[in-house]
């Protein structure tokens, strides 16, 4: 009985053992990357960070209106530039741009879709560019040089890469949100508003 | 002013910060803007224009970067996508 008794006290203490070393790999692993792990190594928090500084950067360049609209929609209007140059519709027209996926062009008095343009930022070694990234540099190139970003544009049909019932959907979701930022402009106390000036660069 | 490059997997990353009306400093800028050109990406600036718009000035030189500038920020070239 007692030699029965021993052996269990041992086998409960070895367990013991066991458990407490086993402790900090897994609180290593709960907390971040054990010191001396390689900077290479599968880190499930990168692309987070990467996508949060890059939407940082987002809300710093676009309009509050913009970023508002990718906040709530997911992707942003812009309205193009070009109309009545004989190079574009002569009527006004505009973009949704989405991360990683091309720009759907169209008017959007009749929600008519004229065409997706692919444009692609060739892939660097660390993979494509977080979602917010993709988006700003879309939307830097459109407002910088509408007509150039065209020129380089892969035009596909409606409907090549984006789900065409999709994209109706956006613009009736787009047009919910115009109507409710206008309704946010014009409220007393708006917290749309920001202050005008004269240009200048940010 | 900043200089900034997006990166891949990563978010912007800032190339090189400097005073533009120091001439030191203005040629740390001027320098990294030329070796940014020289990899292929594109200079954008966002500028901020009345009313609360946006626009933004592609440049080709770091004397097109308009004055007041606080970023630039380096973008991989667009090409056509599948």
């Amino acid at each position: 009985m007692a030699a029965a008794l021993a052996v269990g006290l041992l086998l409960l203490a070895a367990l013991a053992l066991v458990a407490f070393a086993e402790r900090p790999g897994r609180l290593r692993g709960r907390l971040g990357r054990p010191a001396g792990q390689a900077v290479g190594a599968y880190d499930p928090g990168r692309e987070l960070r990467a996508q949060r500084r890059a939407e940082r950067l987002l809300e710093a360049c676009v309009e509050r209106e913009a970023w508002e609209m990718y906040r709530e929609l997911g992707f942003i209007r812009v309205w193009g530039g070009l109309a009545g140059s004989g190079r574009a519709p002569a009527v006004e027209y505009a973009y949704l741009l989405y991360p990683h996926k091309p720009l759907v062009a169209f008017i959007p008095q009749t929600a008519e879709v004229i065409g997706e343009y692919c444009v692609s930022f060739p892939a660097q070694a660390g993979g494509p560019l977080p979602a917010a990234d993709d988006l700003l540099a879309k939307w830097l190139y459109l407002r910088a040089d509408e007509e150039g970003l065209l020129q380089r544009a892969n035009v596909h049909l409606f409907g090549t890469r984006h789900d065409p019932a999709r994209v109706e959907a956006d613009i009736r979701r787009l047009r919910a949100f115009e109507r409710s930022w206008q309704a946010r402009l014009h409220r007393p106390g708006r917290e749309g508003s920001v202050p005008g000036g004269e240009p200048t660069a940010v | 002013m900043r200089l900034l490059r997006l990166e891949s997997g990563h978010g912007e990353v800032v190339l090189a910060e400097g005073d533009p009306t120091v001439a030191g400093e203005r040629e740390v800028l001027r320098r990294e803007f030329s070796h940014q050109l020289s990899q292929g990406m594109a200079a954008l600036v966002p500028i901020a224009a009345p009313a609360g718009s946006r626009r933004a000035a592609l440049v080709r030189s770091f004397e097109e970067v308009p004055s007041g500038a606080e970023q630039v920020i380096f973008v991989p070239p667009a090409a056509g996508g599948a």
